[in-house]
């Protein structure tokens, strides 16, 4: 991947009326790259990127692509396209058409129009549906058109706001995979919002999480998954199990943290941590090992542990997930399923371990 | 620049109805400014004349009749409509939409044709048929987009829940749509009410008010035509206005309860 | 499938009313004056035939093609003017505007009775009216402007008045069906201010700008109230001949002929006007590629 910035946001604020919905956001989109803005509805996302297209107007800040100050530029003189939500495909033209909308507007001559759509209709697998109407296509067809119809004007940066939102799951992850493959084929930065957090670890380089107007962490979909810097990051990309405790002592990267009766270890580095501190521990279902009390392996003691019984089996194909009552809190376990057998049954009483670099801690 | 052309464009349309209700309460008998004082003799004058006070009664006996026919002739077809599909919606939808797609001359001279045809003497009667003739499409059309949404599962849900097919139009289909067709029927009324250029021509003896404007106009121009017509006008935009009203304070008192009832 | 026919059975039922009362007041008397239209009339009676005899009668006439005109011109100004007027007041209601507001302000003014509106503009056209006044005692003008009232002036700014409610209300319609998106997927295409209307909100709208247009057109075309009372004697229509020769003893077979001949005009100038729009490329449904 290059490193030169294709997007840059410095300062961008956005407020309607009283209401600020965008909070001093500072973010710079690489060249290339598939970046996805994710947040629970309400977060932002799609204001933020409603701004880098040119449909709102920023309360503060600046807004450079490919180094120009583009801030007071209306959308149809910025080098961006977009894919809207439901699609927007102009139901009064056909496919080749909507595909032509932008190229005739530049005034392109008539054969490379042509060359062009028709390139681009291949690219995303609709060669021979250049004369359909609008209402013929199916969703998954409509969502191509769209696509085609933004990347043909070959724009420095491809918009995509929820563009699976209005499709089933099947389409969806098929769609996925298309996705993935025109950016490979094309080489556009994808700026991709969605609430969806499969979507975004599936499709994302990096990956913008958001919340109330704010970035609560940036990072690559693996490092946001196994290295939460916040509850909210942690709750919202997967299942997780929290803990809240608080600090009894904290050295050279080792924490023992209380929750409830007992101490759990884990490792931190570089966090300063004041005895008494109220913290919580995030542990991923899949991080922990949990098996009957009587089949209890001996020994392991750098391991956390807390013991409890099977409350709830949920089979869910490839995996299993329990829910485990502990004294403390109902924590989730999952395993995978060996040939649609489940290891524990409800009512067992099981004792489940994790090691200390397993667990992350988190401030707030 | 937009706003202030929107702005402009409502003047317009106010303007002359401006004018004509303050000339109305001139104490003088010109129409023209320098504005020389109020006074309501105009409308004394013009509540004297019994012919007015006939054909105001007149008008409202066949604004009433029509708004009750329409509104039953109308709900009925609107709720037909949503159950029917393709072509003979369709062209059910253009036959009913067709009395207004035409000019009023052509239905006008159609309905004498039948009326003398027939031999039904013309009276306040060929008025009310000639009058559901031009209100039934508007009817229809103001209240067909709010039925069209109407989920025709809602009253399967009624069914499933034990509702017969009355109880389910009391209790489920009539609630959700009542507002909209009490609307409807106000504005049936209101269109009644201002109906001239049919009328001229199926009307007997006995006329109605716009009759009766258009005979003073053809007299002379004299300030109790002002007041005649601020009256006709302020019946019907009060009438608009009080439907308006309606259809808003029912849907407050629905919030209010649905508010108590969570409270209690 | 029961169900679904049990559901169309229903609708029919509920339909039927109408319908009777449709074929009754507005089928049947159509096609009675249809077929009235062939008859002829004697001494205030009319005689059951077959003849074209009123067709070329009127057809004959060279006043008939100088009120026809008339008709049609007060009936392309009024639609023109009215639909002019009108869009952009819809496009701010529709795009600029939250509440309805300015939308019922501008409908209520739609249910100031229509003589209500011809006397006002009598009033402030005529010769002692408002504006002639106005103009005399500044000095403007010695003599009252006669043009104001009683002429063609005086009937298409009274009709433009009366139809501009509705033409909005039309107008709003459609452009409420061009969702915003649409409009911002073209300005992200890069199209321009001209560009979004001509080649999105136009075509996308077309059904209610043809309508909003032909509806005007047709009822102020055909309207005889307003040239009777302010168009003057060069203002004479079509309109104002077939109501008199239905108001008072007149030759009814004469006047329905006369109707059919004004309908087909009609007819033809829908035509031309949906032509028209589309050699503009503002019609949708045309494919631009090869």
């Amino acid at each position: 991947m290059s490193t030169s910035k294709i997007v840059e946001l410095y300062g961008v604020s956005k407020a309607f009326g009283a209401l600020t919905v965008l909070h001093d956001i500072d973010l710079a989109i690489q060249e290339g790259e598939i970046l996805t803005l994710l947040g629970p509805s309400g977060c932002g996302k799609t204001t933020l990127m409603r701004i880098i297209a040119g449909f709102e107007a920023t309360t503060h800040g600046r807004v450079i692509i490919k180094g120009a100050n583009v801030s007071n530029l209306p959308p149809d003189r910025r080098p961006v396209n977009m894919v809207f939500q439901r699609y927007a495909l102009f139901p009064h033209l056909d496919v080749f058409d909507n595909v032509a909308f932008g190229l005739r507007l530049k005034k392109w001559p008539k054969a490379k129009i042509q060359e062009a759509v028709q390139h681009m209709l291949h690219l995303v697998q609709l060669g021979d549906y250049g004369n359909r109407w609008i209402h013929e296509l199916s969703g998954g067809q409509a969502q191509r058109v769209a696509l085609a119809r933004a990347l043909v004007n070959s724009p420095s940066v491809l918009l995509l706001d929820e563009p699976l939102a209005a499709l089933d799951l099947k389409i969806r992850h098929h769609m996925l995979a298309e996705l993935k493959r025109i950016h490979r084929e094309t080489g556009t930065t994808f700026i991709y919002v969605t609430h969806d957090q499969d979507e975004a670890t599936i499709l994302s380089d990096r990956i913008v999480l958001m919340n109330r107007g704010r970035i609560e962490q940036i990072g690559t979909p693996e490092d946001m998954y196994a290295k939460p810097r916040s509850l909210f990051c942690a709750r919202f990309l997967g299942e997780t199990n929290i803990l809240s405790g608080s600090v009894r002592s904290s050295e050279s990267g080792v924490t023992y943290v209380d929750v409830g009766p007992g101490t759990m270890k884990v490792m931190t580095n570089g966090t300063a941590l004041s005895a008494g501190q109220n913290v919580s521990l995030a542990i991923r279902p899949e991080a922990l090992r949990v098996a009957r009390k009587a089949e209890f392996p001996g020994g392991a003691d750098d391991h956390n542990a807390l013991e409890g019984t099977v409350e709830e089996v949920v089979f869910m194909g490839s995996r299993v997930v329990y829910s485990i009552r502990t004294p403390i809190e109902t924590i989730k376990y999952q395993e995978t399923s060996t040939m649609g057998h489940a290891m524990l049954t409800q009512g067992d009483e099981v004792r489940a371990t994790w090691r200390p670099e397993a667990a992350v801690l988190l401030t707030h | 620049m937009l706003r202030i052309y929107v702005w402009l464009f409502v003047a317009f349309l106010y303007a002359p109805i401006a004018i004509i209700t303050l000339f109305s309460f001139h104490a003088s008998p010109s129409l023209t400014f320098p504005f020389e004082g109020f006074s309501l003799r105009w409308y004394s004058q013009i509540f004297a004349n019994p012919t007015f006070v006939d054909s105001l009664r007149n008008s409202l006996i066949v604004g009433a009749s029509t708004a009750v026919i329409t509104t039953i002739l109308g709900s009925l077809t609107a709720l037909g409509l949503a159950r029917l599909k393709g072509r003979v919606q369709t062209m059910f939808g253009l036959l009913a939409f067709g009395p207004v797609a035409l000019p009023g001359l052509f239905l006008g001279i159609a309905l004498v044709m039948l009326f003398a045809q027939i031999s039904l003497q013309r009276s306040l009667v060929t008025v009310t048929i000639a009058h559901v003739l031009f209100t039934l499409p508007f009817f229809i059309e103001a209240v067909r987009s709010r039925i069209e949404y109407f989920d025709l599962s809602l009253e399967e849900a009624a069914r499933d829940l034990g509702a017969t097919p009355l109880q389910t139009f009391r209790l489920v289909t009539l609630p959700i749509i009542g507002p909209t067709i009490g609307g409807a029927a106000i504005l049936s009324f209101a269109l009644s009410f201002d109906e001239f250029i049919i009328t001229v021509f199926v009307s007997g003896n006995d006329t109605t008010l716009p009759l009766m404007i258009w005979s003073m106009m053809r007299r002379a121009v004299s300030p109790d035509i002002n007041a005649a017509s601020v009256l006709s006008l302020a019946m019907s935009i009060g009438l608009i206005l009080i439907g308006g009203l309606l259809v808003w304070y029912q849907r407050r008192l629905a919030l209010s309860a649905r508010a108590k009832d969570t409270e209690a | 499938m029961m169900n679904g026919n049990r559901r169309e059975a229903t609708g029919l039922a509920l339909v039927a009313p109408s319908f009777l009362f449709l074929l009754v007041f507005f089928i049947i008397p159509a096609v009675l004056l249809f077929v009235c239209s062939f008859w002829l009339a004697q001494a205030f009676r009319l005689i059951p035939t077959f003849t074209f005899d009123n067709y070329s009668r009127a057809l004959s006439a060279g006043g008939f093609y100088l009120l026809t005109l008339n008709a049609l011109k007060n009936g392309l100004w009024t639609a023109v003017i009215s639909v002019l007027l009108s869009f952009p007041a819809a496009y701010f209601i529709v795009y600029r505007t939250r509440g309805n507001l300015l939308f019922y302000l501008i409908l209520v003014s739609w249910f100031a009775s229509y003589l209500v509106r011809i006397y006002a503009w009598r009033t402030i056209l005529g010769s002692n009216g408002l504006i002639n006044t106005t103009l005399m005692q500044l000095g403007l003008i010695d003599q009252p402007l006669e043009v104001l009232l009683f002429s063609p002036f005086a009937t298409i700014l009274t009709l433009v008045h009366i139809m501009v409610p509705f033409a909005l209300l039309l107008l709003v319609s459609a452009l409420r069906d061009v969702r915003k998106e649409y409009i911002e997927a073209a300005r992200d295409l890069g199209a321009g201010g001209f560009e979004v209307l001509t080649r999105v909100i136009l075509p996308m709208s077309y059904k209610g700008v043809v309508g909003a247009f032909m509806f005007t057109f047709v009822i102020s075309a055909g309207d005889f109230v307003t040239p009777q009372l302010l168009g003057g004697r060069d203002g004479m229509t079509t309109g104002i001949l077939i109501a008199n020769q239905f108001r008072t003893a007149g030759n009814w077979p004469f006047g329905a002929a006369m109707a059919f001949i004004l309908l087909a005009t009609f007819l033809m100038t829908y035509f031309m006007f949906v032509r028209l729009l589309d050699v503009l490329r503002l019609a949708p449904g045309r494919r631009f590629h090869d």
